[in-house]
């Protein structure tokens, strides 16, 4: 569980960190963010969810092929958009909350569930913890789609999308979308939408991944188009000759004491030993 | 440096208040716009199309302008941005064509020299620092082929296959470069400037459903009429509304 | 603050510290006087000169164009923070010189926010048979220094009948960048071509007309990412006792496209299509080299 001071808590440490880096001439990190195309489609019997590969930070492309369609459960899962780091845990916060209800229930997680307790995460960080994320999922009710925004607001429809991408995304889908799409015709469309943002929106690139989510049925199609491999590569390659890197002065030194060879029922003894009482102090030290 | 004369002049909001040795700004805020244009080159000639609102800020204040203007008899402007400095383009653009026209020495501008005469003057304007705020597609036809480009103001210049201003730079050109081909036709292009401007209409705010089409080709310019676009609101989940069928607790 | 030593010519004693680089950043171009721009992107920073006894302000203001928000339409900017650069910029520019040819290279994406309005706009002047120019930065101010040039050159060629000379034309191409001193063309410049000796070189500027002679330089979003690489590769930079050899104009070309083709993998600016002309005895011969759209 999150503890309802965490938000403050947090507020606090970034003010702190906010003043110290002003005051000194620092600057905040700049998260990672998936200035992305994600998107989703309701068809006759589920859902398809769509995302790019693509995480950027600032100009440059940071990660070629992330995976930007988190797990939430077994029948429900959830693109994400914004900082790269607010959507894995807000994600991944939500999913564990989930198991446990479900090992308590022993009934299958309901994606309004899911959409309510992100939502209310979401709202109770004001809008800081920025992931913009679409909610996809199976459940008794039927399939849902939801868009759910950085500061907790939701929406419910047939086609969404979101990211940087989402116009390019969008377009694609108000000039393709039919009510009752045949699975394959729902693939296609978010392929489609997906490759708009690929294409045309700088913040998204690289493969299309797809989720396509059915009753009783999850099926994660990673790298579902493959289309910008490298295509060049310089024929000679680069090598290097030994020593192109210069040594400049070089001195070796013998280990401080005899490594010990201890038997291996000794080894267990000291790894329980060690964990017991560090011997340094250290809490990271290892046998 | 002669646009930085400490001038009266400011006009609206934007316009800074005259401080002893800061800069006079003026003319920086868009008033009334026009929202996007999209312009496509095929095999047998060129189509722009735009729709014909013109906002003042969030207000829908004008629903039936058109955005058009014919250049020449092979040459066609879209623009948006700002209507009055788009006004003053025309006046400036027939200006021109009127000097040329007067000489009677039987040359007139093709579609190319009026895209440079027109990249001149925006950048002229935007290094006064007073610029016209437009976007504007220059389409043409001369000697047999067509000609599609594109002045904003700053003054960048450039040609391309597809081309789309304002929201449509998002909307649009993702659907343009997927409907382009090499071979297409104005007829075919015409029916995906349709499609592209629903789309406009459905998430561009500043868009309304009234457009207009305006195609250049070998027999000249023919400016469309206002239509009435055909839209779709009956998917089943905008019919039940947004909210039906939804579980969730808020 | 790396061209001071060339202005400090200009400017006087105080000012004069040793030459050193010339700067490959773009946004990086400095005085004595105060900072032309204190941004690092091509995309974000306003700032403000002053020159010491004129009252000429004059605004750089790169306004970041947010994705979603088109240009029309939207809430006022404020009168000060008018946008000037903040229209499509060009990305990645480098020259290659070598033994007796020379190639200058571009990309052709034109970046606007996280949008691209065109995938192919060419960079590349050829200024005569022997000397290529390629600019990025801000492609209004460009085409407008390209049609300038293109005029001086054709003056230069009547009056004199014969072509400008590499040298003749680094020289007028600074003059040119420095006429704008306090208003300058938003561009970052590399020329490339062989000198009257039939030797190959590469010229960089920055913004105002501060250049360099060099055997390679890069500019632009992917400066980072490809000037190290040519250091390493063309002036055998990090490199002990490694022979140094000269590139032939093939394996230069090679080295170009993979340059290119590694920074496309990471700089979401460059991509499309890369122009590469290689510029020999024989004139110039331009190649088309695609690289990814996404």
């Amino acid at each position: 569980m999150v503890f309802p001071c965490l938000p403050l808590l947090r507020h606090a440490a970034s003010l702190w960190y906010g003043s110290l880096c002003g005051r000194r001439g620092y600057t905040m990190p700049k998260p990672v963010k998936t200035g992305t195309t994600i998107a989703g489609v309701v068809f006759a019997d589920g859902i398809v969810l769509g995302a790019d590969t693509r995480a950027t930070s600032g100009s440059t492309v940071f990660e070629k092929f992330c995976e930007k369609i988190h797990y939430i459960a077994p029948n429900i899962y959830c693109c994400g958009a914004g900082t790269s780091a607010d959507t894995e845990s807000s994600t991944g916060l939500i999913s564990s909350q989930l198991e446990l209800h479900r090992l308590a229930t022993g009934r299958e997680s309901r994606v309004s569930t899911s959409l309510t307790m992100l939502k209310r995460m979401l709202f109770r960080y004001q809008g800081h913890v920025s992931a913009a994320l679409v909610l996809g999922g199976v459940d008794l009710h039927g399939p849902h789609l939801y868009t759910v925004y950085p500061h907790g607001s939701t929406d419910r429809l047939p086609y969404v999308t979101m990211g940087s991408g989402s116009l390019a995304a969008m377009a694609v889908f108000e000039t393709g979308y039919k009510d009752d799409l045949s699975l394959e015709d729902a693939k296609n469309l978010v392929y489609r939408g997906i490759s708009a943002g690929i294409y045309n929106d700088l913040g998204s690139g690289g493969n299309v991944d797809l989720c396509i989510i059915k009753r009783g049925s999850t099926e994660y199609l990673r790298g579902f188009a493959t289309e910008n491999a490298r295509k060049y590569r310089r024929p000679s390659g680069y090598a290097f000759a030994p020593g192109t890197t210069a040594v400049l002065s070089s001195k070796f030194t013998r280990p401080l004491k005899e490594i010990a060879v201890v038997e291996e029922a000794g080894v267990a003894e000291a790894a329980v030993d060690g964990a017991a009482t560090p011997a340094t102090g250290e809490m990271d030290t290892t046998t | 440096m002669s646009g930085l004369r400490l001038t009266e002049g400011s006009r609206g909001p934007g316009a800074s208040v005259a401080v002893e040795g800061a800069p006079l700004t003026r003319t920086q805020v868009p008033y009334v716009t026009g929202s996007s244009v999209l312009g496509m080159k095929c095999a047998d000639g060129v189509v722009i199309a735009c729709d014909t609102m013109a906002s003042y800020g969030s207000l829908a204040r004008f629903k039936r302008l058109t955005r058009m203007h014919v250049a020449s008899p092979n040459c066609i402007l879209g623009v948006g941005g700002d209507y009055s400095d788009f006004q003053q383009l025309q006046t400036m653009v027939d200006a021109e064509m009127t000097a040329q026209y007067v000489a009677n020495d039987g040359l007139s501008l093709s579609p190319k020299a009026i895209h440079a005469f027109l990249a001149r003057h925006m950048y002229h304007r935007r290094c006064k620092v007073d610029p016209l705020w437009n976007s504007v597609l220059v389409a043409g036809f001369h000697k047999g082929e067509g000609t599609l480009s594109l002045v904003d103001l700053y003054g960048t210049a450039y040609s391309s296959d597809v081309l789309a201003t304002g929201f449509a730079l998002h909307l649009g050109l993702p659907l343009l470069r997927n409907a382009h081909r090499p071979d297409i036709t104005v007829a075919e292009a015409k029916v995906v400037m349709n499609d592209v401007l629903k789309v406009l209409f459905y998430r561009d705010a500043r868009t309304n459903d009234v457009v207009q089409l305006a195609t250049v080709t070998a027999a000249g310019v023919e400016v469309g009429d206002m239509v009435k676009l055909d839209t779709e609101w009956n998917h089943k989940a905008f019919v039940q509304g947004a909210r039906a069928g939804d579980e969730s607790s808020w | 603050m790396l061209s001071e030593g060339t202005l400090g010519a200009v400017w006087g004693p105080s000012l004069a510290v040793l030459p050193t680089r010339v700067p490959r950043e773009p946004g990086c171009t400095a005085s004595g006087l105060g900072p032309i721009s204190t941004s690092t992107s091509i995309l974000t920073g306003l700032c403000f000169v002053r020159a010491p006894r004129a009252r000429f302000w004059f605004i750089v203001s790169c306004v970041y164009v947010v994705g979603l928000t088109g240009a029309f339409g939207r809430p006022p900017v404020s009168g000060s923070s008018l946008l000037l650069c903040g229209s499509g910029s060009c990305r990645t520019v480098l020259a290659v010189a070598g033994k007796d040819f020379c190639v200058v290279a571009s990309d052709t994406r034109l970046g606007l926010g996280y949008s691209i309005p065109s995938r192919k706009v060419s960079r590349i002047l050829k200024m005569t048979d022997k000397v290529v120019l390629a600019s990025s930065g801000m492609q209004a101010d460009m085409m407008t220094l390209h049609k300038t040039l293109r005029m001086r050159l054709v003056k230069y060629q009547q009056n004199h009948q014969k072509d400008m000379s590499l040298t003749a034309a680094s020289q007028m191409l600074s003059n040119m960048l420095y006429t704008r001193r306090f208003f300058p063309y938003y561009t970052f410049n590399v020329l490339g071509g062989i000198d009257e000796k039939g030797e190959g070189w590469a010229y960089g500027y920055d913004a105002i007309g501060s250049h360099e002679k060099v055997s390679a330089v890069c500019s632009g979003t992917g400066q980072t990412l490809i000037q190290p690489v040519l250091d390493n590769q063309i002036e055998f930079k990090q490199q002990w006792g490694a022979p140094k050899v000269d590139l032939s104009l093939e394996a230069t070309v090679e080295l170009i496209r993979d340059a290119f083709t590694s920074a496309g993998e990471r700089d979401i600016y460059t991509g499309d299509y890369v122009e590469i002309c290689k510029i020999t005895k024989d004139g110039v011969e331009v190649e088309e080299f695609q690289l990814k759209f996404d």
